[in-house]
Parts: structure tokens; C-alpha cells; sequence
């Protein structure tokens, strides 16, 4: 029950030579089949930590990242790992939906075909356990070839989780998956969340803490880069262990 | 949470709102320490007045209580609250039922009073045993007020006194009616205030546990800060 999925060792970042550390020091395990929340206030590097988890941080010019990141016990930041690879089995989530200006049913089938899936019966197979597992697929069963973009903003996200999920992900990051959306829209998401945790591991930045408190089995709170606390949200969010985590969680921050 | 370094409005709000609601909890405990105390008089000075009162004032405790947990159930349903303030609403929650039993109980031993139809002279035990519990009550309250966990837990403890007190009370009565087997009656309506205020200890000694929960997060247990009884050996 309690695999570590991921586990991070001494990670620190900063975004250029000289500048100061946005990450310092994080050491924390990732458990398989569970959500794993980060919070904290804007440029507290939890949304920085995140993106470490499937080298996301690549992309920054002049980004020094040092300690490791563990997925299964390989170091995904070593020489020989194939990142397209490691970004297959650490999926991704953002803030706003980003659907692909195709059709529902491309933008499912876009990520197995990039892998070289050709098999047109496979692919349905594919986009139809896709969106069933993100929840969408009674609403749009009956329009896959329609345009991914006339979605509504909620329908989109899903989408964008159904997309992830379509590569087959060991792990899935989100980041702030719910800010762009209504409540009846993040209630959905949310749910989906939870049942998404029975086939993959699941991580999230969220701003809403009451979020927070209603998914993740797992909270951990950043501040100024530093990992003050993480452990079970029930203990979070009842008898946190730190002052600052109290500070922050019930709305006395400095 | 707006910006680093500033509270925000909202929580400025919901700061005050709990502190209004923790001065309705000291109103209460102070109402309360009058009932038990003005119980406790009216029966050792045989003032069917007083204990008239202490019944007619039993309403106005039982609206602040009601007032507290409708107060404390708008406050989880407006502000969610966490940790801290979470602990606290459940800690006014509790007390506020806690400190309503200690009232009803000060209206059992104030009925006593008023059925009473025989004189027993004045026990040696009984008004110390209710001093005890009052002074425990007010040990709690300051430590409410002060935040103070060390204070709460000096309550466990003094909970010990009240059970030696009800032993010297049933020790008194014994003799009482050995020499005069025509009060047996009345001596039986006395053993039940002891038994009364035996239960207010008890309800006092909870709310020492639920302000120690409110203040470190951690249960205690009064049990383990009392004395060990052979009997439980």
C-alpha cells in the first residue's frame, strides 16, 4: 500500500547562475496509488517541484537543478534516460485546458500514435477507455469527430486528463487542474481525481486548500522553497506540525 | 491570502467572530460557576430563595449554549476552518455542552434544596466538595483564556480532592443515620448532591481535555494525570 512511487532526494533549482534557490534542499516520497497535494503561497516553488518530477524544467535556459529524483528508483535526471520516455510515464495536466486543435477523438489518439500505435480498431479502443476513465465519455460519445475546442472549459479539462491517461502514465502531475474552472466543473474533476488514484499516482499543486483537504491522501507545504511539512492531510489539516503550516493553512499568514 | 505579509480582511473578520464566540464560552462558564456556587449556598444555608433562582436562571444558560453551537456550526459552514480554528470551533462545541450539564446539575442540587423538609446539620465535606469542583471550573476557564495547557492539566488532578470529599460525605451521612434513622430519608436526597457534584468534576475535567486538544492538537486523557486508585490496581 505504501510504495513510494517517486522519491526525491536533496532537490534544489534555481532558475539562473547566481539567482536565489527556488527549490532548497526537498526531500520528500511520492506513494503509488495516492494524491499527493503541494500548497503554498505563490512562488513558494511548489508549481517548480512539480514540473522537476518529469523534467519539465528542461525547457529553462540556464536552470541549475541538483540532488535526485527517483521514479521506481531509476534517477530520471541521469545522462541515458530518454525523456520522452519519462514523460510518457510521468503525464501532465495544466492549469488551463489545452486541447489540440483537432478533433476529441485526435486529441485522444495523438499521444498512442506518436508512440507508433497504427492499429485503427486498438486506437477507438484507446479513446474509448480514455474518456470513460476521465469521465467524459457519456457527453461526447456521439461527437468524437467534432472539434476538441467547442468543449466547455470543464469537458475541456477532462479532456486534457483523458489525453494523459491515453499514453498509459504511471504517474499523472497536475498543475492547478481546477483554477480555470466553475465549481460544479471542479467538483467533477475532483471526483475524477480520487478514482483516477485506484490505476495511477497522482500529484497537484492547487491554490485552493480546501481542495487540498478534500483529495489528497498526501499534503506537503512549500514555502519560500523550502519543504516545511508534509505527511497524511488529515494530520495537515487538523494538527499540523509546524507553526507556519498553521499560519498558512488558517489564513494568518504573516 | 492575498499578499505575503498582510492578513487579509476576510480572516481579520473571522478572528473576530471566533473571539466573540470565546467571550459567549467565558459567559457561559461564568454563568454556570454561578448556579453551581448559588447551589451550593442555598443548600447549606437552607435558602429556598436562592434555589428558586438558581432554577429560573437555567433558561438563559441553555440559549447562550444553543447560541454558541449555531454560532460555531455558521462559522465551519462560512469559513471552513483548519487545524487551529477547526480545533477550537469543536472545542466551543463540546464545552458549551459540557458547561450546560454542570448548570442542569446545579439545578438537580438546588430541587434538593427545595424538597428538603428535614434540618441535617451542616456536613464537613460537602461545601469544600463543592468549592473544589468550582475552583476547578475556574482553573479551566483561565486556562482557556490564557492558552495555557499546563493550567488545563492541573484540573485532572484536583478532580482527585472531589473524590475524597464524596467519600467523607458518605462517611457523615453513615453516622448520621446510624444515630438518627429518621433522617435516612433526607440523608438519601444529600448523597445524590454528592453524587451530583461528583458528575460536575467529571464534566469539568472534560473540559480541561477539550481546551488541551484546542491548544497542542494532541488528546489527553484526564486518567492519566490522576492518582492511581487501589481499586483500579
Amino acid at each position: 500500500m505504501d510504495d513510494v512511487k517517486m522519491k526525491i532526494e536533496s532537490l534544489s533549482l534555481s532558475y539562473s547562475r547566481g539567482a536565489p534557490l527556488a527549490l532548497k534542499d526537498v526531500s520528500m516520497g511520492i506513494t503509488a496509488n495516492s494524491v499527493t497535494a503541494f500548497i503554498g503561497p505563490s512562488g513558494c516553488g511548489k508549481s517548480t517541484f512539480l514540473r522537476c518530477l518529469n523534467r519539465m524544467n528542461d525547457f529553462v535556459r540556464d536552470v541549475y537543478i541538483k540532488g535526485m529524483v527517483m521514479l521506481d528508483g531509476m534517477d530520471i535526471y541521469s545522462p541515458d534516460v530518454d525523456v520522452t520516455n519519462l514523460r510518457r510515464r510521468v503525464g501532465m495536466v495544466f492549469q488551463r485546458p489545452n486541447p489540440f486543435p483537432f478533433s476529441i477523438r485526435d486529441n485522444i489518439a495523438y499521444g498512442p500514435k506518436l508512440l507508433g500505435e497504427r492499429n485503427r480498431s486498438k486506437i477507438e479502443e484507446i479513446v474509448e477507455r480514455s474518456l470513460i476513465s476521465a469521465g467524459l465519455w457519456e457527453e461526447v460519445r456521439d461527437r468524437l469527430g467534432e472539434m476538441a475546442t467547442s468543449l466547455s472549459g470543464g469537458q475541456q479539462q477532462r479532456l486534457c486528463i483523458a489525453r494523459a491517461i491515453a499514453v498509459e502514465p504511471e504517474v499523472l502531475l497536475m498543475d492547478e487542474p481546477t483554477s480555470a474552472l466553475d465549481p460544479i466543473a471542479t467538483a467533477r474533476v475532483e471526483e475524477l481525481v480520487r478514482e483516477l488514484k485506484k490505476d495511477y499516482t497522482v500529484a497537484i499543486v492547487t491554490h485552493n486548500m480546501q481542495q487540498a483537504a478534500r483529495i489528497s491522501d498526501t499534503t506537503a507545504f512549500f514555502l519560500m522553497g523550502e519543504l516545511v511539512e508534509y505527511g497524511p492531510a488529515d494530520v495537515i489539516f487538523t494538527t499540523p506540525g509546524d507553526k507556519r503550516t498553521e499560519d498558512y493553512i488558517t489564513g494568518r499568514f504573516g | 491570502m492575498t499578499e505575503r505579509g498582510r492578513t487579509s480582511t476576510v480572516n481579520r473578520f473571522k478572528d473576530k467572530e471566533m473571539e466573540s464566540l470565546f467571550s459567549k464560552i467565558f459567559e457561559l462558564g461564568s454563568l454556570t460557576e454561578r448556579a453551581l456556587s448559588d447551589a451550593i449556598w442555598a443548600l447549606s444555608h437552607q435558602d429556598k430563595n436562592l434555589a428558586r433562582q438558581v432554577l429560573d436562571g437555567d433558561d438563559a444558560v441553555d440559549e447562550l449554549a444553543l447560541e454558541i453551537n449555531t454560532v460555531s456550526f455558521q462559522l465551519i459552514a462560512r469559513y471552513q476552518p483548519v487545524a487551529f480554528d477547526l480545533r477550537a470551533l469543536e472545542a466551543c462545541i463540546r464545552m458549551a455542552l459540557d458547561l450546560e450539564r454542570i448548570t442542569d446539575l446545579a439545578v438537580n442540587i438546588a430541587r434538593v434544596t427545595l424538597d428538603l423538609d428535614v434540618r441535617i446539620k451542616p456536613l464537613k465535606n460537602l461545601e469544600p466538595m463543592g468549592m473544589r469542583v468550582i475552583a476547578m471550573l475556574n482553573t479551566s476557564m483561565s486556562a482557556l483564556l490564557r492558552r495555557d495547557v499546563s493550567a488545563a492539566k492541573e484540573v485532572f488532578a484536583m478532580d482527585d480532592a472531589v473524590d475524597d470529599y464524596e467519600d467523607g460525605v458518605f462517611a457523615e451521612l453513615m453516622e448520621i443515620v446510624m444515630e438518627t434513622p429518621a433522617l435516612t430519608n433526607g440523608s438519601n436526597k444529600i448523597i445524590t448532591v454528592a453524587r451530583v457534584l461528583e458528575r460536575a468534576g467529571d464534566h469539568v475535567t472534560n473540559l480541561a481535555e477539550h481546551i488541551c486538544y484546542m491548544i497542542a492538537g494532541n488528546r489527553v486523557r484526564a486518567a492519566d494525570f490522576r492518582r492511581v486508585r487501589t481499586e483500579d490496581k
